[in-house]
């Protein structure tokens, strides 16, 4: 057996008992029956998983993956050139750009939603500044619509899609591009070729950290959406608050859980594929 | 294992579980542990209540009936009074969550008019008493859209200015509100309004700004000019903004209330009884109402209430207004049905 340092046992035992022990539970209650007060029977049953195939949720669960992909797609927009840009400054400048990327996450999330809420609103900061200066002559109506649900997801999952991204460039030899353009390749071949290639990984993890959240947002549509919209996030949460059906919220959240497991496999899969190709 | 990650792994396990059993270990405390909104109980009570009976009362806090639910649920114990809405009472009453109260502790139980001692959810109060009460209807901010008398529901579905109106984010109410347009029962079931309600939610939803549970700041800071409102919150605004007017529609609405109650798990049933016993004293119950735009069901409350407020038509409704409100009742498995129309309306 491999030799673990005591530091991994304590990660592992805290990995059981609040991480595993908490999503079995989810599991097992998936699988319960609901009584009409809300009460959980320990009876087998598959109920709640077939419920989910309902149109309805599917409907939902199309919704939310599409925003969501559109939201990671902006992220990566946005994020890969401000890490490029933070790995390939250095010094003060690169210090200060990476704390003004985290200054936001020193408040909490909830304040920062509603701090947007006054932020766009029609009589906020921004639509009152653009009145002001006569660029415009109506407020924009940017919160409480889908919009305003893209702003929030973009702004506040952002920094955990650049931060992987950064230290994959970082620790991205210089010398390859170097090498590259030695060897005739232009700037933008050097990138297509060279460096993306060599930075995937980071490309990949960081989608993945803003991607799986999003799934189950539910704080910046109900705020910054006006709640106008459910997605996926508030179906679950509202199984477990409203509705009281903790069962069929498990399953799918059980539900959601598996799906993301099989796109993680197929996707390290595919990725040893390709490195096989390459190699 | 070696030795040194055997220490680990226990201290890992030492770490959580004694968390566990700290949070757990401080129910076990000598005070009486009160669940409430915030800003309900003021702190003067409170030292009055501890000064009177020598016990010692710890608060906390939630932020709805279902968060109270679920932490009941999951098993929280520890609680001795707490203090859930009509229809949360109904379902912890079915869910054998409450323990029955001894009216014979409870000897300023007279002081509550007769119209609360029948109430639908809990008939005689076995389980609960109901500790303040209000509405549900309509905010307008009269300076900015000019409607006239004898308003109705309409105002919100058919809005005259749907892009600054708000409807509550609760499933039930906005039903409730789309059922009381026609003239149907807040508390229906039939396919037919149902489904009439939803397709009249379905076209006010694409059209309205906001749904949301707390319009009180959108509606002062101009967001909002008509809101769907508890009355708590729309007599609050209308105090800040004279402009603003809360009303009751004239199809009626939803009448709803805050309870007190004891936890079937309470280790401290006696002391619990005390506490609710000093809250129906008038004038205790009366410092809480004060300045809270809560309706009290305490006949000795409302005599003594200034005369503004007890004449405030939306904070005291005249009996014919209040022969139209009605409770949100157990509508049964249609309440499985009506959250996929809530889901589906809000999904296309």
């Amino acid at each position: 057996m491999k030799r673990y340092p005591g530091t991994a046992w304590f990660f592992f035992g805290w990995l059981v008992i609040l991480t595993l022990l908490p999503f079995a539970l989810i599991l097992g209650m998936s699988v319960m029956e609901r009584t009409i007060q809300g009460t959980i029977h320990f009876t087998f049953t598959l109920e709640n998983y077939l419920r989910c195939f309902h149109w309805l949720y599917a409907k939902v669960f199309g919704k939310t993956v599409l925003v969501a992909a559109t939201a990671t797609f902006s992220c990566l927009l946005i994020g890969f050139p401000v890490a490029y840009h933070l790995a390939r400054s250095t010094g003060a400048r690169r210090q200060v750009g990476l704390v003004l990327l985290f200054i936001p996450f020193w408040t909490n999330f909830i304040l920062r939603v509603h701090a947007m809420v006054s932020l766009f609103g029609n009589h906020g900061l921004l639509n009152h500044m653009l009145l002001e200066l006569g660029l415009i002559e109506e407020p924009i109506q940017i919160l409480y619509t889908r919009t305003g649900v893209y702003f929030g997801l973009i702004y506040n999952y952002l920094p955990f899609l650049v931060i992987p991204i950064f230290s994959a460039l970082e620790k991205l030899d210089p010398s390859f591009r170097e090498a590259a353009m030695d060897l005739g390749a232009n700037r933008s071949q050097t990138f297509w070729r060279v460096t993306l290639p060599n930075v995937r990984e980071g490309v990949v993890v960081g989608s993945l950290f803003v991607f799986i959240p999003m799934l189950g947002e539910y704080v910046i549509p109900d705020l910054l959406g006006g709640a106008k919209e459910v997605f996926l996030g508030n179906v679950m949460v509202s199984q477990f608050f409203t509705m009281q059906d903790w069962p069929f919220g498990a399953a799918i959240a059980g539900l959601l859980s598996l799906i993301l497991l099989v796109a993680l496999f197929m996707q390290t899969r595919w990725q040893r594929r390709v490195q096989g190709v390459l190699a | 294992m070696g030795s040194q990650k055997f220490i680990t792994l226990v201290a890992a396990v030492v770490i959580a579980v004694g968390g566990f059993l700290f949070v757990r270990g401080r129910h076990q405390s000598d005070v009486l542990r009160v669940v409430t909104w915030s800003n309900y109980l003021p702190e003067s009570s409170l030292a009055k209540f501890t000064q009177e009976t020598g016990i010692r009362v710890e608060l906390s806090y939630i932020s709805s009936n279902e968060e109270l639910l679920a932490k009941l649920k999951a098993g929280v114990t520890g609680y001795d009074v707490i203090q859930p809405s009509d229809y949360m009472v109904r379902q912890m009453v079915g869910l054998g969550m409450l323990a029955p109260l001894d009216h014979s502790l409870l000897k300023n139980l007279i002081h509550i008019d007769s119209y609360y001692r029948d109430l639908p959810y809990d008939k005689g109060f076995k389980f609960s008493i109901p500790f303040n009460w209000g509405t549900t209807g309509i905010a307008i901010n009269s300076e900015k859209v000019n409607v006239g008398e004898n308003v109705g529901w309409d105002i919100l579905f058919k809005s005259p200015d749907p892009k600054h109106t708000s409807f509550l984010d609760d499933m039930r109410e906005v039903f409730a509100a789309a059922f009381r347009r026609k003239g149907k029962s807040v508390n229906s079931t039939d396919p037919a309004s149902l489904e009439e309600a939803r397709a009249t939610i379905a076209q006010a939803r694409s059209q309205i700004l906001v749904f949301t549970s707390e319009p009180k700041p959108l509606l002062l800071s101009g967001e909002v000019n008509i809101a769907h409102i508890y009355s708590v919150d729309g007599l609050a605004a209308a105090a800040e903004n004279p402009k603003i007017k809360y009303f009751i529609p004239k199809e009626g609405g939803v009448v709803w209330t805050d309870n007190l109650a004891i936890p079937k798990a309470s280790a401290r049933v006696a002391d619990a009884h005390r506490f609710i016993e000093f809250f129906l004293d008038p004038e205790n119950a009366l410092v809480v109402v004060k300045d809270k735009w809560l309706a009290s069901p305490n006949k000795e409350v409302v005599a003594r209430i200034p005369d503004g407020e007890r004449k405030n038509k939306g904070l005291y409704p005249p009996d014919d207004v209040k022969r139209g409100l009605t409770f949100l009742e157990d509508i049964g498995e249609t309440l499985l049905q009506l959250n996929r129309l809530w889901t589906d309306l809000k999904s296309s």
